[in-house]
Formats: structure tokens, sequence, C-alpha cells
């Protein structure tokens, strides 16, 4: 399978796996899973399943054939996998051997989402790992118009998955927002490395939004047509909006154009890309993550310390972002085959 | 994006869903059985609460069910939850993103006769106290049922977490090391918006 091929694939399969995430959080608040092999948990595993076999294709692909200059190659022993895909991969490795241990957890514990279950966090870390995978192998096929909407796409899906993979607060400081900021300053860092040009900077504002109604639609509605199809009624206390979807960063559309806003500003001024990514990181990160602040379970509890972690952190992974995409850009554009 | 492309997306796509759709569970799996019950005082009347698992475990989920003498019909529950450490807690996610004080009964989905919370764990090892608050026609009861929670099952938090998080606590050094290599090319890219 060659990477242009693997990176719809990637995107596909990621797709999928959001879906089925966020169908499967409906599930557990409205209805309650009896089993751990129910259709949201079945369509989450069958993304990343698409996801960890697309990505040893295109290794073992990229191995027989050889790669070419302008791939991206991290030699594992006697294999060439394109990072892009070694990221995925091990990622979906990481998916599948805690999905073996979320299912041991669950004949342990039931199905009630404990606060500290080790397995879902490793299933978070996982996805989001995947996800990261995903944006940096469309980022190879950025000198086309349609890759360029497939990396916006992937760009709207990391962001999202880190609106639920971090949550919860370690030693006092709230995790979620420095995964919501941190995810959303990475990946205006990847648009801003990948060097499209200023009016596709905002280009994963506008996948966002569709991600975001699709993700409000979708888990309610699928939710509603199990339960009709196996018999099984949604709770008196069932939430029944989107809870996954309302989590999601909505003020992301906005601040990504505004960071766009910044980026072309500084260009034109001829400050340097590392001043300038640290500068749009620190205030776009803690823009997204203002809204959990406001509404999320860290509201109304906010001290100094996580707001200057925010900004840190956000900074930093913005000016990372910015790198990781300078460096698979370089030496020359037509990286996608 | 080439016509083979298209082609080979929408074959992954359908594959995906056939296999979806084969797996899906036909019906659902039948309700856990009720194992044990205590009987709760409210005034001059009973409460009967019902466990599908007995004894109870910390962080072990279960169903519990609740039904007044008389039945639920015409009457209201509501329930407050005391932990071992005199917190008033909520039971089952559903309850939780509600964020009220207090649970109001709702009723059992696989049994609108009764009342029940489905897939609840209690969090913490001690005597729980779940007091009760029952309105009907004969006026408002209230009663309380003090219940024994053990450990907490499986291997400790503590080696838990080690396992959870050991692929990112290994992948942590990798990536700063295979990070740092990258510091000569980095240098030449740091000045350039398109280099």
């Amino acid at each position: 399978m060659t990477v242009t091929r693997g990176a719809w694939s990637l995107l596909l399969g990621m797709t999928l796996l959001w879906l089925g995430v966020a169908w499967d959080g409906q599930w557990h608040v409205d209805v309650g899973p009896d089993t751990f092999f129910t259709a949201p948990h079945l369509m989450f595993y069958a993304g990343s399943g698409l996801i960890g076999l697309t990505s040893l294709a295109v290794v073992l692909t990229t191995t027989r054939r050889g790669a070419s200059d302008s791939d991206r190659i991290v030699r594992v022993g006697p294999f060439q996998a394109p990072i892009a895909f070694l990221v995925s991969g091990l990622g979906a490795a990481g998916h599948l051997l805690y999905g073996a241990t979320d299912l041991w957890w669950h004949t342990v514990y039931g199905f009630d989402i404990l606060a500290l279950t080790p397995s879902h966090i490793g299933l978070q870390l996982a996805m989001q790992t995947e996800s990261g995978g995903v944006v940096l192998a469309l980022l190879a096929l950025r000198a086309h118009r349609a890759g360029r909407w497939g990396l916006a796409g992937a760009g709207a899906l990391f962001l999202a998955s880190a609106s639920i993979s971090f949550d919860g607060q370690i030693f006092g400081i709230p995790v979620s927002l420095l995964g919501m900021g941190g995810a959303a300053a990475w990946t205006v860092g990847i648009v801003a490395g990948a060097d499209l040009g200023r009016w596709w900077m905002i280009g994963p504002g506008a996948a966002f939004l569709l991600l975001l109604g699709a993700t409000m639609v979708f888990p309610p509605y699928a939710t509603q047509i199990y339960a009709d199809a196996i018999d099984l009624r949604l709770r008196d206390n069932a939430v029944e909006l989107s809870i996954v979807g309302a989590a999601m960063p909505f003020l992301f559309p906005l601040i990504i154009a505004l960071a766009a806003g910044g980026v072309w500003l500084a260009r034109r001024r001829k400050i340097a890309p590392r001043r300038a990514m640290l500068a749009v990181g620190a205030v776009a990160g803690p823009a997204v993550a203002l809204q959990d602040m406001l509404f999320g379970e860290s509201a109304g509890d906010m001290s100094i310390l996580p707001v200057v972690l925010v900004v840190a952190a956000s900074a930093g992974l913005c000016w990372f972002g910015w790198q990781n995409a300078a460096l698979l850009r370089t030496p020359q554009l037509e990286v996608a085959r | 994006m080439s016509r083979r492309t298209v082609r080979a997306a929408f074959i992954t796509a359908v594959g995906a869903l056939a296999l979806l759709a084969a797996a899906s569970p036909a019906s659902a799996v039948p309700p856990p059985e009720l194992v044990h019950s205590e009987s709760v005082a409210m005034g001059s009347s009973t409460l009967t609460t019902s466990f599908t698992d007995w004894p109870l475990r910390a962080d072990r989920s279960l169903d519990f069910t609740f039904e007044p003498v008389g039945g639920i019909e015409g009457r209201t529950g509501v329930l407050r939850v005391v932990s071992p450490r005199g917190e008033s807690t909520l039971l089952g996610i559903a309850a939780r993103l509600a964020g009220e004080d207090e649970m109001k009964l709702p009723r059992r989905p696989r049994d609108y006769s009764v009342w029940g919370l489905d897939a609840v764990a209690l969090p913490e090892e001690g005597t729980w106290r779940f007091e009760f608050t029952v309105a009907g026609p004969e006026g408002t009861s209230t009663g309380v049922l003090a219940l024994p929670v053990g450990s907490r099952p499986g291997p400790s938090a503590a080696l838990s977490w080690t396992v959870g998080l050991l692929p990112w606590i290994l992948a942590v050094p990798v990536v700063a090391y295979l990070w740092t290599r990258s510091k000569p090319k980095r240098r030449r890219i740091d000045s350039d918006w398109s280099g």
C-alpha cells in the first residue's frame, strides 16, 4: 500500500474510531453496556483495526519497494517505516493491547465509568497517538487540494480526541486543560509549519465544525436506534444530548482563524518562526482551554499555576508542531507519491 | 484523489461496516439476577433494596433496585448516598453528569415496576449510608440503610497504574532522544518560514 492510499485509509479509520468512541460514551450515559461486545465498541475497534492494518501494510510495502528520498523513514530492525505510519501503528497496537486489558478490567469491576480506570487512560492515550500519526500521514499529501482537506480533517480529529483523552486532575494540575490547549496549539503549529498558504490555515477550523456537527447528531441518534434494536430502554435520567459533542472545544474555529491572522502578520513583519509560534501558541492554547476553565470540571476552582502551565505547554507544543511539519516538509514539497 | 483511491476507500468503508453489522449483538444480554435483599424501615412502612452482587466490594459495579410497599406508582423517591468519609456521593455516570446534590430515583430501565440504579459502583471501602425519602399518598417517610463495602478487588491501584502508563513512560525518553538527534536539521529550518 502506498503512503497516499495509506493516509486516506488512516483518516477513514480515525473517523470510525472517533465516532465509535463518541457513541460509546453516549451509550454508557443513556443506556449502559451490559457486555463488552456492544456495537459502539465494535465500531471503534474496527476503526482502530483499520489504522493498525493500514500502518502494517504501508511499512511492509515501503520495506519491499525501498523508500524514496522524500519519505521520512525510521529503520526498525529490517523494516523501513515511514514515521507517520510508525506512530499510527504503535498507537493502534497500544489500542489493541489496552482493549484486551479493558475487557479484563470490566469483568472484574463491571461497567461503571470510574474516575480511575488505567485501561481507559491507556486506550485514550493510544487513540491520541493514532490520531497524531494520521495528522503526520496527511501532512505528506498537502501538495494536493484533497490532501489539504484531509489534513484539515485529521487536525480536527486530533483536537476532538484530545477533548476526551485527557481528563481529571493529577496532583492538582488539570490534565484536561493541558491536553485541550496543548492539542489545539500543536494543530495550529502543524498547519502553520506545513506552509499551505494563509487561507488553508483555517481548514482545521472548518473541518472541526463539520466534525462537531456529526458528533452532536450521530451518538444520540445511534444510541436510540441501537437501544430499540436490542429491546433496551434509555434510563429515566438519560442526557440524550451528545455528551462527547458538548465536551468539544467549540471556540476552536474562531481561535484558529485568529491564529492564522497572527501567523500572517508575523510573516509580513519578518518575525522569526520560533518567536511567532511560541507567541501564537501561548495565546491560542489557553483560549481553546478557556471553555473548559469556564464550564468544565475545573470551573470556579482556578488558581494561577494551571493557567501558567497551560500557557507554557501550549507555547512549547505550538513551536514543536511547527518544527514537526517543517521537518517533514523539507527538502521538497512533493512528498506524496 | 484518483479513481482507484476512491474505490479503495469505498471498499474499505463497506468492509468495515459489514464487519460491524455481522458482529453486532442481535439482542441484549439478559438482566443480572438480584441475589440479595435488605429491608429498610420507612416510618410505619418498609422499602426493599435488592442487589445483583453481594457482598459489596469497592469499585465493583452492580445494579440496585428499590421498591416501597405498595409499589412506585404515584410515589417519588429521593436517595442521598453518604460515603464512609461522610461525603455526599452521586452514583453512576448519568447522575454525576446531572450534578445534583441528591438523586431522584429513576425507574429501573429493565423493569419499570421498581426504582433502580444500574451499573453503579461504590468507590470506597467502609460503611456507606443510603438515606431514602419517599413521598406518596400517605405522606413522606424517611429511612436509612447502612451498607458494608469490602476492599477493592483486583490488583493494587499502583500496579494497575504502572501497567496502564508503561508504554508512555517508556516513550518519553525515546521521543526526547530522537528529538535531540534532529537538532542539526532543526537548526537549518528554524529561521525560515518556507525553508
